[in-house]
């Protein structure tokens, strides 16, 4: 790798240069430390799977076009509070009971068998619904507490609520939770019974 | 009356299950890079228009030059600013010449090829996902180096080498983003005593002390010397960095 040099970089150029870089790795690290969690939450929320990949760039366009505004310490809050608008806004969007394609995903090799495959995708497919019956606010603490596991302090600083609020967020969360369940299990295994 | 872990409504099995379904969640493996790709150029678009506008584009013409790093590449276009301060240069190497009509006219400008650089701007770039290094060299390269490769070792002597200045603060940006703001200040302190009050960066290391100082709890000091600044720069591209600390 060569390094070019311009004949007499003005100071201003190179300050210029310095900030640029200094912002490109910001972005780097942004991405790196960050994406997957952003990914995992997008898509957890409900995010149609189709979108979710864009969803997270766009996520992570708005963070590196508001660097400036990112504290050092406090990205993943920046991050996940512009998640949660995506989502929502995803949600009104679309429409929420959609039916998942069956797109061949990296996890099919998981699998000892195609059956446990398709049984896991059904399962997977049974908990979007349950978790798209939920209201956001309350999707949202029970995807950080029982899918991301964070400790009921993080989801009260990401939520920037009290930890008291947070869990009995997450108890009315868990109750609405085994109500959409029951309803959407009952009616699976309603549609399985052969006539 | 707040709820405790312990009095939390339990799982069932089968909710369990259901549960357990999305431990599998995991995005494809060409969001991330795609996404870094994205955010990158985000972060230049937004870099770019927010810099005076003689630094960067050579005469103005920003779009010009937003649109030539279009055409380059994004990550291309990383490689060049993060080194030489400069799309035009990168032009002429890069395309052989092909895009010199694109670039607005900046003097008397040269290719130089300079003793390898081991800093961190190569190292920089290169930990990025999409490695400059991965590039192909470009065609008609050979010759053109080979012809000033004596001239540039008579004048490298004579050039300002901002890739010890990058090294140097590198240090201090990586302490400080770790939060060892002592190491980070200890780090802005040699930069200062080395490269003294004409340093190049050295309104870069200014901010990063106020940084560095608010992050170690001075703050204080570090509002009083952001204040000063943005009164003293009040078109500098730091203003923004340093407005979201003082309303912290």
């Amino acid at each position: 790798m060569t390094a070019h040099h311009l004949e007499r970089p003005l100071p201003s150029e190179s300050v210029a240069a310095a900030f640029l870089a200094d912002q490109n790795e910001r972005v780097t690290d942004l991405v790196q430390s960050h994406h997957h969690f952003i990914w995992r939450l997008l898509r957890r929320l409900g995010v149609r799977e189709s979108n979710v990949d864009d969803a997270a760039q766009q996520v992570f366009c708005v963070a590196a076009r508001r660097l400036g505004d990112i504290a050092p310490g406090s990205e993943r809050s920046f991050l996940f509070g512009t998640a949660l608008r995506v989502a929502a806004d995803s949600e009104r969007a679309h429409h929420r009971h959609e039916q998942l394609t069956e797109a061949l995903d990296d996890n099919a090799g998981s699998f000892p068998s195609p059956e446990e495959a398709l049984e896991a995708r059904r399962r997977r497919e049974l908990l979007d619904e349950v978790l798209s019956a939920l209201p956001l606010e309350l999707r949202t603490v029970l995807v950080l507490f029982e899918l991301e596991q964070l400790g009921k302090r993080e989801i009260a600083e990401l939520l920037a609520i009290p930890e008291g609020t947070a869990m009995s967020r997450l108890r009315r969360a868990r109750l609405e939770f085994k109500a959409c369940a029951k309803r959407i299990l009952l009616r699976a295994a309603h549609g399985k019974v052969s006539p | 009356m707040t709820d405790q872990l312990d009095q939390l409504p339990e799982w069932t099995d089968e909710e369990r299950q259901l549960l357990a379904s999305a431990a599998l969640d995991r995005p494809p493996r060409t969001a991330l890079p795609r996404t870094l790709q994205a955010a990158t150029s985000a972060a230049i678009a937004a870099g770019t228009l927010a810099t005076p506008a003689a630094a960067l584009t050579l005469g103005g013409k920003t779009s010009a030059l937003f649109g030539l790093a279009k055409q380059l590449g994004v990550v291309k276009w990383l490689a060049l600013v993060a080194l030489a301060g400069g799309a035009a240069v990168g032009v002429k190497t890069w395309r052989g010449g092909q895009d010199a009509s694109r670039v607005p006219a900046h003097g008397p400008v040269t290719v130089r090829q300079a003793e390898p650089v081991s800093a961190p701007p190569a190292a920089r770039v290169t930990e990025a996902p999409l490695a400059v290094s991965a590039e192909p060299s470009p065609a008609p390269s050979p010759a053109p180096r080979r012809a000033t490769s004596a001239r540039a070792e008579a004048s490298v002597a004579a050039q300002p080498d901002l890739s010890r200045d990058i090294a140097a603060l590198d240090e201090a940006r990586r302490a400080l983003r770790s939060g060892r703001t002592r190491d980070a200040l200890a780090a802005l302190e040699r930069y200062d005593a080395e490269f003294g009050k004409n340093a190049a960066l050295r309104v870069e290391a200014h901010v990063l002390r106020i940084e560095a100082l608010a992050r170690s709890g001075e703050t204080a000091r570090a509002q009083a010397l952001a204040q000063k600044f943005i009164q003293q720069n009040p078109k500098s591209p730091y203003v923004e960095r340093l407005r979201a600390l003082l309303a912290r």
